[in-house]
């Protein structure tokens, strides 16, 4: 019979269920096949207290069952267990970085906190953290210069004395706050907040926030209601002009009653004009006058040389010199109705062309004689206005998001649109800070399908990042990341990932970035076609057990557009020319010490090939042995192909390299064997498929954790197949055994944990190789996704150390406002983690993560996952006191109560080869204990020598894994205790 | 109508390298000069005369040049002002000179487009030229002497030096040398005056000198220092130019333009604007704009900051406002005229198209692109042997164009002729059958029969060249259709006919008689004094177009001034008659100028060539002058069977003793049809031979046409006639659109708010640029570039003011509109009263029609017609266009008279130019 996710569960579950009440005494409910939130949360608990309570420490069982009861407290126990760290990394927010007027400092911030950082070392030196909410803009005060206002979007400020790093005052607001500014009151030494906020309309309020032991009162004054959205704001010259820019006008707010300074009278008087492109980024200058010509009177209000700077969507920088001047000349013209001698000097700006793109940032220098634009040509441009000479710094790592000029002018820094920030000296262009955030697949809120109908929609997006941590230095963890990602560019296309960011969770600063395919970084990034290159994409990435090597899989595909030489119409056909191009490459690196890079020892082009049409196959996943120097690839073309490095030799010679002063000489990988899957079981099936037709759906790799067994699991796009999963026996390269009793329609992952194979495909199945039959089946609901559209965006992963395995799935909230059913319109996305026991199809902890999950590893020095989400922050995931966990562990326990009858049965060597790295459980000690005490576990001394002869001496795993090796053979269960009684 | 249309000629328009316009700024700030002229030069020699009045941008003339005598440079001087006996000032001569790959200057004769006289001297070759700047009579009582108010020229030459020239007297010769440069021996690229004694020179060693006329003294070497790191170690100055005030810019190699004070020559600001050299520049005359065009095909515009008080920070107030890319290729030229209507800046370069560019307007107004084509379509067709023929240069090519049906190939070249000797050929004229092809230069008439040759190829002709009676060249031939007559038309104006016949010569040879047949034009009396008009030549009286009517009974020509003169042939064709009959032996060559204004005695020469002679249109003084420029003269077929068959027998009177030289006076009694178009878009529909505008023509005054052909600012280059029984309707081309008129049937008229309507569905139905209705109203008061720039590309749209605050007042406050509309009323009323006449006259032979007892329903048929112009849309109206094809180099009829018209349409889209590598952008 097949175990299938959904309704075939439901006969099972109560099986197994029954089978446990059996033996258990019956405490607790347990789980069926519709496991609520709740109620899924207070089993774990009792799993816990299960736990707990067999290891036979009655005074903690006592408390713990009066906990039980609390349901609050339950809550606190279940956190006790498991927790989840603090978001590490996350995006800094578009506002510009700010200097305080030393210069020793550059504030940023994140969506949770402000970050200090200083200039001399790019150090973080301490954080501001925002509490609740969403962090939206800050901004330092101008009368005291320690002072912050830290603007959230609940509408809460915050004034912080940042050099103490403490919270002075909170004023809640509550309004929608965009953007704020701070200037000083004129003829006072407070300060006046200027805060865009959003509520029906776009608002500009001026607020006198003042606290208690000031004089004056907390007082607001609306400025500008605006009828378009408001892009940015600048105030110049103590609130003297205010100005706007919204998408298609700008506006120019004077002053007027500038003798009156008190908030009340804040009156403006707004001259607003149209432009007819889209304004990105906006900056105003104003030429004082001169101060060599003072005496004429100061006072009698000076005339304001408003320059305006406005860098348009087109990439043009329009540059109206003196609008202010012109503004009146052209009312007074319209005031007499003197049309014909408008002149429109002023209004003709001067245009600065050389972006293609929009221009996304642009500043005036300190003296109003250059222009620093930058926008996605990855260049910052510095124009020299008087003689029309342009200065370029090309090659920065991504498009510029944000620019800003140093209060003295000495540098500039730039925030680029990899998640770093910049600071230049303005005189050599040299980088002299830089502060890097976790690079990785950023999907914004405007990402979430909208106005998709669900065929258009990809949730390619949402798919994996590929992701490993270092077992050299487990606080390392290696993901792939997109060159850039500037905002304000969507719409579903999934940035090329061609790098890799090495990233330091412990210290949480990030280590290094390398390129691991061809890129754009120094070469024209735009095609003939005034299309971007795209750079191929990083599509899986995996290191050997001893972290030396890493094997990645990168694909570029042709751009649909480039094909259309090629158009013939029908969209199949240009798809599949299309496919035909494709460049896969799978290369394998060595870590180099010295230089502390990966360096690129091989690479094999085409690993997968379409035979008779010439055509590099996908390939669908890399797996490493967990044992010994061998990667696995599958492919599309059905081949499991096994990769093993060889020493380079000239006539026998080793050839070593130049710099080696290591032992070993050169190595290439190069293709042990491959392994060709058929389509079908049945023979007379397979002759009568074409074999091209019938490329997987998916494929999925899982190495047992001795290295011995390669667990293969195919699907197909046919529904009448459900799809297979091979165990390959590693060493001969024969598929011993073919499981087709689950159905995998739906596969999205695949994994072996000690003796059980975990499979995700509509429902998390375990599986138990060794008496070959299912242990559990949960079904599992993803909302909002389609069942195959899903596939991609689960995540499994399984941590030998303490023989867990965690799920993580999508919950997309539809927008219920949304009548039509086809459209999806999403509010929200979150992320359900789970985390199983192999043995028990018991949630032991649970969590929902407020972004998607987009990579999930188990963390490799300790119990515990890392998962990194879609904005870009990672999350440790680890068991709560190791303490706590330090009472049961299963090596001890094992040791102590040894088992009595370790049946040898088979001789098979797949299943010995599991059995003999097979983790205890908890559960089926309970049961040894109880009924099986005389069982004695018989080792041969054989199976003691396939543990420690495994190889030379540097090749044997830790000892640690020699050691509960050792154990699982004196510890065995007996098979008996866990067979289930299969219907 | 069947439309091949074709790409297959490879017509070569040539590289524009010097642009001139005659007058920089109307005289004493008034008027815009009537005789305001644009001189093109071209790679290829020849020298073009536009006339930009009203925004017209007419070509007028093309002097043709030769091989190898690119025009490099391009200038114009006014002679003095003289005043003659009565004491009414005459405007002084303009003439104009070039300079090319040479050591001489060229004169030429702007009535005839010949080089009247050259310069020698013994220097190298000639760089640069310019003309000195004309004395300004502030002051009136100084009358100086004419000698000293001359123009003269300064030449700078390729070995340095830089040479004087005098023009006095109407004369160019050799003065002296200014400098001697013999040491570095650098080129001079670039010379103005600065006033009229200093001379600023820029070399090609990095060094801009100034010169004293007067004493030959070096005033200054200014030094531009070496160039950029990595390039030539000089920096080429391309150009200089002068300020009014003294002040002067330089455009040099390496992409500047620097800016430099005229009292102590130290260079004020540099402005980088250009990736590559600037090749030329232009200033405004109050100072505030400069345009500069270079490698890198921008044109740059830079402006001056007025207020003075910005010019506090820096000295520098010059700043560049934008660039844009007007051109496909480098920009080698560009001219200025900066009047009080007509303001504009026009560039060109290697693309071959004349750019116009609003100076005053700049911003507001569209730039605009002249036509880049002969306005003499060069392409004729021979439609009954369906071959057709394109010229350029010196060669000619035929294509023989198959049927529809098996029009799979490209049409095949079936003769190439290259003519000896260097000069351009002006003019080409093929009869119907193809047979024979008279190919005109400014030096000769040459003649070809072509046959098709069995030899090898049935596709390829054969050509053989037949004998001419000697000719002074000529810049217009045509044949009539069946090939008896062949027009000459001189450079020099004068018309001359030649019979050619079939029979007599060798092996069924055609033949010409050796005696031309000369044609006197009317003596215009009217014609006015003016710059380009006078004692020593008349320029308007120079016939630019010249056509036979299809069954070559009528010759018609009309002139730059708008005059027609029509010819009717007399008597009938008479084999048997003498050759050549002169019977008033006396007379000489020089016969034609004593013209007398007696109409019956046209000349005391009497010449009948097989018993026809061609007398002067009895009627032809009844043609009224036209308002402007004729740009399209065409007679209109007649229909098929129409044509009077001549008397049975020999209708020809012979010789008796009583009358030994016999002729007959029967003239044509068909009508014939005249379609003119002017330079303004009006269609004149004649009929000849009674001297007066047809009925069609008096209906349909240009208030009634269509807003789409009022709106086309490009002049027609030719047309093509499809009439039949039910229909007669005209094919109008010009570059860059396509009418068709059908003559037949009026025009529908419409009243304003259908004319706003049409507007509307033009604005829905056109994918190209939008039209605003502005510019068709303001069409005469622009500055004569193109239209008014659409709201949309205009960076700043409006503006408007409010208070903000509690007491929000933007909801009130108005937007102003920051462009302003121009409205003329004047041409509104203008367009009112002709539509009053139109109404009238249409009415009035509704009521003619009744009175002849006509049915009512025929007012009610026409009135429902009208109804359904408005429901069913253009297909009705008597008119369609399309502005599918461009840009269109000539559209010939290819199939014979009686089948269906069958046409060739030539593009000649810029992509497809065969243009030399750019120096800059190539990776774009």
């Amino acid at each position: 019979m097949k175990y299938a996710g959904g309704t075939s569960l439901n006969g099972t579950t109560p099986q197994i269920s029954s089978n446990r009440k059996k033996n258990r005494s019956g405490k607790g409910k347990l789980p069926v096949s519709e496991v609520k939130q709740e109620e899924a949360n207070r089993c774990n608990d009792e799993n816990a207290v299960g736990a707990v309570k067999s290891a036979g420490t009655p005074s903690t069982s006592s408390a713990v069952h009066g906990l039980s009861k609390n349901k609050k407290r339950q809550r606190a126990r279940s956190s006790a267990a498991w927790t989840m760290s603090a978001p590490i990394g996350g995006w800094f927010i578009p506002q510009d970085p700010v200097f305080p007027s030393n210069e020793k400092h550059l504030f940023i911030a994140n969506k949770r906190e402000v970050q200090i950082y200083s200039t001399e070392t790019s150090l973080l030196t301490g954080t501001l953290p925002v509490g609740s909410g969403i962090l939206s803009s800050f901004a330092l005060s101008t009368t005291k210069a320690d002072r912050i206002y830290v603007a959230s979007s609940e509408g809460i400020i915050t004034l912080w004395d940042w050099a103490r790093k403490s919270k002075i005052a909170r004023w809640d607001i509550g309004t929608n706050i965009r953007y704020i500014t701070v200037v000083t009151q004129p003829s006072s030494a407070q300060d006046l907040v200027y805060c865009h906020e959003f509520g029906k309309h776009p608002v500009i309020n001026v607020h006198a926030l003042r606290t208690k032991d000031q004089d004056s009162q907390t007082e607001l004054k609306m400025i500008l209601k605006a009828k378009s959205p408001i892009i940015g704001f600048q105030v110049l010259l103590e609130g003297k002009l205010v100005i706007v820019a919204c998408n298609d006008s700008v506006l120019v707010g004077k002053r007027t009653k500038l003798q009156k300074t008190a908030l009340q009278d804040f009156e403006y008087i707004w001259r607003e004009f149209r432009t007819s492109k889209s304004v990105t980024a906006i900056d105003a200058y104003v030429r004082l006058p001169d101060p060599s010509r003072k005496g004429k009177g100061q006072s009698q209000d000076p005339r304001d040389n408003l320059d305006l700077a406005i860098g348009c969507q087109d990439g043009v920088i329009c540059l109206f010199e003196d609008i202010l001047s012109t503004f009146s000349r052209l009312e007074k013209n319209s005031k007499t109705g003197n049309q014909a001698g408008v002149d429109l000097e002023g209004l003709r700006p001067k245009q600065l062309h050389w972006h293609r793109e929009a221009v996304r940032s642009i500043k005036w220098s300190r003296d109003g004689n250059y222009l620093i634009s930058g926008g996605n040509e990855t260049v910052i441009v510095i124009w020299q206005l008087s003689t029309g000479k342009q200065q370029h710094l090309p090659h920065l790592t991504a498009a510029i998001e944000n620019i800003v000029v140093s209060p003295t002018g000495t540098s500039y820094s730039v925030s680029l649109a990899n998640n770093s920030v910049v600071i230049l000296s303005t005189t050599e262009l040299n980088a002299k800070t830089n502060v890097i955030g976790v690079q990785s697949r950023r999907l914004d809120r405007e990402q979430l399908p909208r106005d998709f109908t669900s065929s258009d929609y990809s949730f390619a997006i949402f798919g994996q990042v590929p992701m490993v941590v270092d077992p050299k230095t487990p606080s390392h963890v290696l993901f792939a990341v997109p060159s850039s990602q500037p905002r304000q560019q969507h719409l579903g296309i999934q940035e090329p990932e061609p790098y890799i960011q090495t990233f330091n969770i412990a210290t949480q600063r990030p280590i290094s970035r390398q390129a691991m395919t061809r890129n754009n970084a120094t070469d024209p990034n735009i095609g003939p076609e005034r299309t971007r290159i795209l750079e191929p994409n990083l599509k899986h990435l995996k290191t050997s057990y001893d972290g030396k090597w890493l094997a990645t899989v990168d694909e570029w595909i042709p751009p649909p557009g480039d094909m259309g030489y090629l158009e013939e119409g029908v969209s199949y056909f240009n798809e599949e020319e299309r496919s035909f191009r494709r460049e896969i490459y799978l290369k394998f690196w060595s870590w180099n010490a010295k230089n502390a890079t990966w360096a690129l020892e091989s690479r094999i082009d085409a690993p997968h090939l379409f035979e008779n049409v010439g055509a590099s196959a996908r390939i669908l996943d890399l797996a490493f042995d967990p044992n010994g120097l061998r990667f696995a690839t599958v492919g599309e073309d059905r081949y499991v192909r096994i990769w093993i490095p060889k020493t380079r030799t000239r006539n026998g010679v080793t050839v070593r390299g130049g710099d080696k002063d290591s032992t070993g000489g050169l190595v290439t990988w190069s293709l042990d064997r491959s392994i060709e899957f058929s389509s079908k079981l049945d023979v007379f099936d397979s002759n009568s498929s074409s074999p091209v037709s019938l490329a997987p759906r998916n494929a999925r790799l899982g190495y047992s954790s001795d290295g011995s067994v390669l667990a293969v699991g195919v699907s197909w796009p046919s529904h009448s197949d459900s799809g297979v999963i091979h165990l390959i026996d590693v060493e001969t390269g024969r598929i011993q055994r073919s499981i087709t009793e689950i159905d995998m329609t739906a596969l999205s992952c695949l994994g072996i944990l000690g003796r059980h194979l975990v499979v995700v495909a509509d429902s998390i199945i375990v599986w138990d190789l060794v008496v070959d039959e299912l242990v559990y089946c949960v079904p599992f609901d993803a909302p909002g996704v389609d069942r195959l559209q899903r596939i991609p965006l689960i995540r499994l992963a399984i941590n030998d150390n303490d023989a867990t395995f965690a799920v993580a799935y999508p919950q997309f909230e539809k927008n219920d406002t949304s009548k039509s059913r086809s459209a999806r319109n999403y509010k929200k996305a979150s992320t359900r983690l789970l985390i199983f026991d192999p043995y028990q199809s018991l949630i032991r902890w649970s969590a929902t993560l407020p972004e998607i999950v987009l990579s999930l590893v188990p963390s490799r020095d300790g119990k515990g996952y890392i998962a990194l989400d879609s904005s870009s922050s990672i999350r440790l995931i680890s068991p709560r006191a190791s303490s706590l966990q330090l009472i049961t562990p299963p090596e001890l326990t094992g040791q102590n109560t040894p088992e009595q009858e370790p049946k040898i049965e088979q001789s098979d060597k797949r299943e010995e080869a599991n059995e003999t790295n097979v983790s205890i459980d908890i559960l089926a000690r309970e049961e040894l204990l109880q009924d099986s005490e005389n069982d004695k576990p018989v080792v041969r001394p054989e199976q003691l020598q396939d543990i420690f002869d495994k190889g030379p001496s540097h090749a044997l795993p830790p000892v640690r894994d020699l050691f509960s090796a050792v154990v699982d053979l004196y510890a065995r269960k007996p098979k008996a205790s866990t067979r289930l009684s299969v219907a | 109508m069947d439309i091949h249309r074709s790409r297959f000629i490879p017509y070569q328009p040539s590289a524009i390298n010097a642009l001139a316009f005659s007058h920089t700024e109307p005289d004493n700030n008034r008027e815009d000069p009537t005789c305001l002229r644009l001189a093109i030069g071209r790679a290829n020699g020849n020298i073009e005369i536009w006339n930009p009045a009203r925004g017209a941008w007419l070509q007028e003339s093309v002097f043709t040049g030769g091989k190898d005598r690119s025009v490099e440079g391009l200038a114009w001087i006014q002679e003095p002002d003289e005043r003659d006996g009565q004491g009414i000032t005459l405007p002084g001569r303009l003439r104009l000179f070039s300079i090319g790959y040479s050591s001489s200057v060229t004169e030429w004769n702007l009535a005839t487009g010949l080089p009247s006289q050259h310069s020698s001297g013994n220097h190298s070759e000639i760089w640069c030229f310019a003309a000195q700047p004309k004395l300004k009579t502030s002051t009136k009582e100084t009358r100086v002497d004419s000698r000293d108010n001359q123009q003269n020229l300064i030449a700078g030459c390729a070995d340095g030096s830089l040479v004087l020239l005098s023009t006095a007297e109407g004369e160019l010769r050799f003065d002296r040398f200014l400098s001697r440069l013999t040491t570095k021996r650098a080129r001079v690229l670039s010379v103005t005056y600065k006033d009229r004694n200093t001379v600023l020179a820029g070399f090609a060693d990095s060094t801009i000198r100034v010169f004293d006329t007067r004493n030959n003294n070096v005033l200054r070497n200014i030094s531009l220092g070496s160039g950029p790191p990595g390039g030539p170690k000089d920096i080429l100055i391309w150009k200089v130019r002068c300020f009014p005030n003294g002040d002067f810019v330089s455009g040099d190699s390496t992409g500047d333009i620097r800016i430099y004070d005229g009292k102590n020559y130290s260079q004020m600001q540099r402005i980088s604007g250009h990736e590559a050299d600037v090749l030329d520049l232009v200033v405004s005359q109050d100072g505030n704009m400069i345009f500069s065009g270079g490698l890198d095909r921008r044109t740059c515009f830079y402006s001056c900051k007025k207020t003075g008080d910005s010019r506090s920070n820096r000295g520098e107030k010059w700043r560049e406002v934008s660039h844009k890319r007007y051109h496909d290729h480098d920009v080698k030229a560009i001219a200025i005229y900066e009047g009080n209507k007509l303001n504009f800046i026009v560039s060109g370069g290697i693309d071959t198209q004349p750019i116009v560019v609003p100076l005053r307007e700049f911003g507001k107004e569209l730039s605009r692109g002249l036509p880049t084509f002969p306005s003499n379509p060069p392409l004729v067709s021979a439609p009954k042997a369906r071959l057709i023929v394109s010229w350029w240069n010196c060669e000619v090519r035929i294509w023989r164009v198959k049927n529809q049906q098996e029009a799979t190939e490209r049409p095949k070249v079936v003769a190439r002729l290259a003519l000896k000797g260097d000069e351009n050929i002006t003019s080409v004229a093929i009869t119907h059958d193809g047979q024979l092809l008279a190919v005109a230069t400014v030096r000769e008439v040459k003649l070809f029969h072509l046959t098709h040759s069995e030899a090898h190829d049935r596709s390829a002709l054969r050509i053989r060249k037949l004998d001419m009676p000697p000719t002074k060249g000529a810049k217009i031939v045509r044949f009539t259709a069946d090939g008896k007559w062949l027009a000459i038309i001189t450079p020099t104006n004068h018309v001359q006919l030649a019979r050619a016949t079939r029979s007599g010569g060798t092996a069924g040879r055609p033949r010409i008689l050796p005696q031309l047949f000369p044609l006197q034009r009317l003596n215009r009396s009217d014609a006015q004094r003016d710059s380009l008009n006078g004692s020593w030549g008349l320029y308007n009286r120079s016939i630019h177009h010249a056509e036979f009517s299809t069954d070559g009974a009528v010759f018609a020509v009309v002139d730059l001034a708008g005059y027609i003169d029509t010819w009717v042939i007399q008597g009938h064709d008479d084999a048997t008659a003498l050759e050549v009959n002169i019977f008033d032996s006396s007379s000489s060559a020089s016969a034609e100028d004593e013209l007398s204004d007696d109409e019956d005695t046209p000349s005391k020469e009497r010449i009948t060539m097989f018993g026809q002679q061609w007398i002067r249109n009895p009627s032809g003084h009844l043609l009224p002058r036209l308002d402007s420029s004729a740009v399209l003269i065409s007679f209109q077929p007649t229909p098929a069977g129409s044509t009077p068959s001549e008397p049975n027998g020999n209708p020809a009177v012979h010789q008796t003793r009583q009358n030994p030289h016999p002729h007959s006076h029967d003239i044509p009694h068909a009508e014939h049809h005249l379609l003119v178009v002017s330079a303004e878009h009006h269609l004149y529909h004649f009929e000849v031979i009674a001297g007066r505008l047809s009925q069609w023509s008096r209906k349909n005054t240009p208030a009634s046409y269509p807003s789409q052909f009022r709106m086309i600012d490009d002049p027609a280059k030719g047309c093509v006639w499809d009439v039949n029984e039910t229909y007669q309707r005209i094919w109008l081309y010009g570059e860059k659109w396509l009418f068709m008129f059908d003559l037949s049937r009026d025009l529908p008229l419409q009243g304003p708010s259908e004319a706003t309507c049409q507007r509307k569905n033009t604005d829905k139905t056109s994918k190209k640029r939008k039209r605003d209705p502005i510019k068709e109203n303001s069409k005469k008061t622009n500055s004569g570039a193109g239209g008014a720039v659409p709201e949309s590309e205009a960076p700043v749209t409006k503006m408007r003011r409010y208070n903000g605050g509690k007491g929000d007042e933007s909801a009130k406050s108005n937007w102003i509109d920051v462009s302003g509309t121009m409205g003329s009323k004047t041409d509104e009323e203008y367009e009112d009263q002709q539509h009053a006449l139109v109404e009238l006259r249409r009415s009035s032979s509704l009521i003619n029609a009744l009175a002849k007892g006509h049915h009512v329903s025929e007012m009610e048929s026409h009135n429902v017609s009208k109804d359904n112009v408005n429901q069913k849309g253009r297909g009705h109206e008597g008119w369609w266009h399309t502005f599918k094809y461009r840009p269109i180099l000539g559209m010939v009829p290819i199939a014979g008279n009686h089948q269906s018209l069958e046409v060739v349409l030539v593009e000649r889209p810029s992509w497809d130019l065969d243009l030399p590598p750019r120096f800059t952008g190539s990776h774009e």
